[in-house]
């Protein structure tokens, strides 16, 4: 069929075919895609706004490029007997699982995809309804604490549920599943043994079975090679995508990756007794490009406190609207299934009539006619209770369908315009960073404390514990004056938890000590506050400090030397420059300081020294 | 409000339990974590925490990354474990990773059936 051709800034044209567009990418839950936003770097890049829907192309392009470099390698005879004339069905279901990769993305992507998950694990029982195969949800339950992130579970569920046409088969459904989430198969058959009283018949029934074993095994191998290319710890093509993309759409120099080098050095290679994809060595040099821009863009873009602040606003917000929205029967009412689909849910919420209101309406005579009718459309009602003059709720809703990011900003505005959430917007209002970037901090603390000391690591450690302790008791990540009776109720719990013989000795201790330790460094904030005339309110996102994990992963991708007898080896024996630093430095946190209207120059560089002599002392007390 | 279970919150807790019981009993496989999470969330739940377990593959083994010098993945029997470096002890289990040690977190972690998911034998406790 006539392929349709869409413009792309990177790629030049994507050619797709008709009917592909027609029914998969011209529909309302595929073009979603074009109002959730790549990535949340606006605050730092503001033209930041590439969205899923550009980046669902770009993979699906890359990825045909990438299946048509090895596509060739499953006619090989040892292969061909393994996929059994299947080529072209898997072919069609990888390139299908590359466009809608990310179909089920929640708004403002990783940001709010971690609402998809709730307490029955919902998103995880519906997954595997969905696909409906004995065998993936065996895998899926031995995933353990490996789970797939929520966005590919969620992406898996409105593919299947949206487009059934193209999974009518459980083998459609499964690959596809297993490519978005990026869970190989795992072949787990023994192959049975001969023993020496077996009949020449008994023989042939184990050789022939093993024979079969070896055929499921291969075929396992090569589905688990197409898999990969999607979604796996080596060079995928939807990390390809957004390594280039994000660079090139936002404005960050950084080194241009050789996309068609890199697919095009793909290879199908037998290495250490199995089946896997590898490359050829004239990839190398593009692996180590892609590493570096990776890494670069984690590094300087992401690690940004202005973008890692404004994340937390939005998920301040998120959370905020769920609890808004929630029910006794509903507890995940905004990021879920049903939210993001063309027929949408209703969002409910009980709404108090204004008193005067209701007043008025007394003394209008109007009241009881008013309530009557909203008795009658069963939309009057108290909360907990039965009605009394006191109180008189109506029940508001809001429809919701196709979430996407403009909806989630709507119910912001419009419901949280007290919260850390609302300064999403509200710039203005944001508390102001300490230090700027990790190489601020160590300026700052270098000098006075040396870096990676355990003086360091000790108000590392702390402010961890800080921030996950504020984050899990007041739902947000700031000390304030009210940790001080979080941290007192805490103690007396402790204390009847160990008289009550709940705890032991040890957890109580290490309870107590915590308690000490937030206590010590909330009051030295706070006390630093009254010196400086700023508010005692902290905001602290901690941050690891960077160590790329990429480059641990690429290490063991198999290079392939055709020149070389047995010439597959492992990119770490030739490639130096991956090696990853195994030791872990220490880490490092943002502190928001508010401070009391607008402050000079001059004023802020107190504040910023004398905050950090503050918390010096502060370790050296302790 | 919901509060997200995760591997930094299961992993030295699991390790120091077992350790407990038997010194030289230094790993614990991503199953055996996995189940230990999902009864630690839920016995939160049953005293009224809003909680959620948020245990993802690129969590895990960044987790792992970033504490080289305490953790590495290592593969028995097929099975993959997260396992504790030579010389690295319960208190320095406890000092790095319980600076956010709570009551609620305590119990739940303390209760039978957590230590049961861990295999441990709470018959001879």
């Amino acid at each position: 069929m006539f392929d349709k051709q869409f413009k792309d800034p990177i790629y030049g044209y994507i050619e797709i075919d008709s009917k592909l567009v027609s029914e998969v990418i011209d529909t309302p839950a595929f073009q979603r895609l074009k109002d959730i936003r790549q990535t949340s770097y606006t605050p730092l890049y503001p033209a930041a706004y590439h969205n899923r829907y550009i980046h669902s192309l770009g993979v699906y392009h890359l990825g045909r490029i990438a299946f048509g470099a090895i596509k060739s390698q499953f006619e090989d005879e040892d292969k061909s007997i393994a996929i059994n004339g299947q080529l072209s069905k898997i072919q069609n279901i990888f390139e299908l699982a590359c466009l809608l990769h990310d179909v089920g993305h929640a708004p403002f992507s990783h940001t709010g995809e971690a609402f998809y998950l709730d307490k029955q694990e919902t998103l995880y029982r519906m997954l595997k309804e969905c696909v409906n195969e004995d065998k993936f949800t065996i895998d899926f339950n031995a995933l353990g604490a490996k789970k797939p992130a929520p966005h590919e579970c969620m992406s898996c569920i409105v593919g299947i549920k949206t487009f059934p046409d193209y999974f009518k088969e459980s083998f459609e459904r499964e690959l596809f599943a297993r490519c978005i989430i990026g869970m190989p198969i795992q072949f787990t058959a023994k192959d049975p043994e001969y023993n020496g009283e077996m009949n020449s018949e008994e023989k042939q029934e184990v050789t022939k079975q093993r024979d079969d074993n070896k055929v499921k095994r291969q075929e396992s191998e090569l589905l688990n090679c197409v898999i990969s290319l999607l979604n796996s710890s080596i060079i995928d093509v939807d990390r390809l995508d957004y390594i280039i993309r994000d660079a090139e759409t936002i404005g960050f120099q950084s080194i241009k990756v050789d996309y068609l080098r890199l697919l095009r050095g793909l290879r199908i290679v037998s290495y250490n007794g199995r089946f896997c994809i590898g490359y050829h060595k004239s990839a190398v040099s593009v692996i180590e490009s892609a590493v570096y821009a990776h890494d670069a863009e984690k590094k300087w873009v992401q690690g940004h406190p202005a973008i890692l602040y404004e994340m937390e606003a939005l998920k301040n917000a998120m959370g905020e609207l769920t609890n808004i929205f929630s029910t006794k029967h509903d507890s995940n009412p905004l990021f879920c299934y049903e939210a993001l689909t063309e027929e949408g849910k209703t969002l409910s919420m009980p709404v108090q009539l204004f008193a005067d209101q209701a007043t008025q309406m007394k003394k209008e005579d109007l009241w009881s006619a008013e309530a009557l009718s909203l008795l009658q459309d069963g939309k009057l009602f108290a909360k907990d209770h039965q009605i009394t003059d006191a109180d008189f709720m109506i029940t508001r809703n809001y429809p919701v369908s196709l979430l996407a990011d403009e909806d989630f900003l709507f119910l912001l505005k419009y419901f949280c315009k007290e919260g850390l959430g609302y300064e999403y917007f509200a710039r203005n209002r944001r508390r102001q960073a300490m230090w700027k970037s990790e190489a601020e901090f160590r300026a700052l603390f270098q000098q006075r404390i040396g870096d990676d000391t355990e003086n360091i690591k000790t108000l590392e450690r702390d402010f961890e514990g800080l921030v996950d302790y504020c984050q899990d008791k007041m739902g947000v990540p700031i000390v304030s004056e009210a940790i001080f009776d979080i941290l007192d109720k805490e103690k007396s719990d402790a204390n009847s938890a160990r008289d009550n013989k709940e705890i032991d000795g040890g957890s109580y201790d290490d309870i107590i000590n915590g308690i000490k330790s937030k206590r010590h460094w909330a009051r030295i904030l706070c006390e630093s506050t009254k010196k400086l005339d700023i508010k005692f309110e902290f905001l602290i996102i901690f941050q690891k400090k960077f160590n790329s994990s990429f480059k641990e992963t690429l290490g063991d991708i198999p290079i392939l030397f055709p020149n070389i007898e047995h010439g597959v080896v492992p990119l770490k024996t030739v490639v130096d420059v991956l090696k990853a630093s195994a030791d872990r430095k220490s880490n490092f946190f943002h502190l928001f300081y508010t401070p009391n209207g607008v402050i000079n120059a001059e004023k802020k560089r107190q504040i910023v020294n004398q905050i950090a002599q503050a918390l010096v002392a502060g370790i050296n007390y302790k | 409000m919901y509060r997200y279970i995760g591997i930094e919150d299961l992993i030295a807790s699991a390790l120091i339990e077992l350790m407990k019981r038997e010194e030289s009993n230094r790993k614990v496989s991503l199953q055996t974590l996995a189940d230990f999470g999902t009864v630690i969330v839920k016995n939160l739940i049953s005293s009224g925490q809003d909680a959620i377990l948020f245990l993802t593959k690129d969590s895990t083994y960044e987790f792992v990354h970033d504490y080289a010098e305490f953790f590495s993945i290592e593969m028995y029997a097929e099975t993959e474990y997260i396992a504790l470096k030579e010389g690295v002890t319960i208190e320095d289990l406890r000092y790095q990773f319980r600076a956010n040690f709570t009551v609620d977190l305590a119990r739940a972690i303390l209760k039978e059936e957590s230590l049961k998911a861990l295999k441990i034998n709470v018959a001879t406790l």
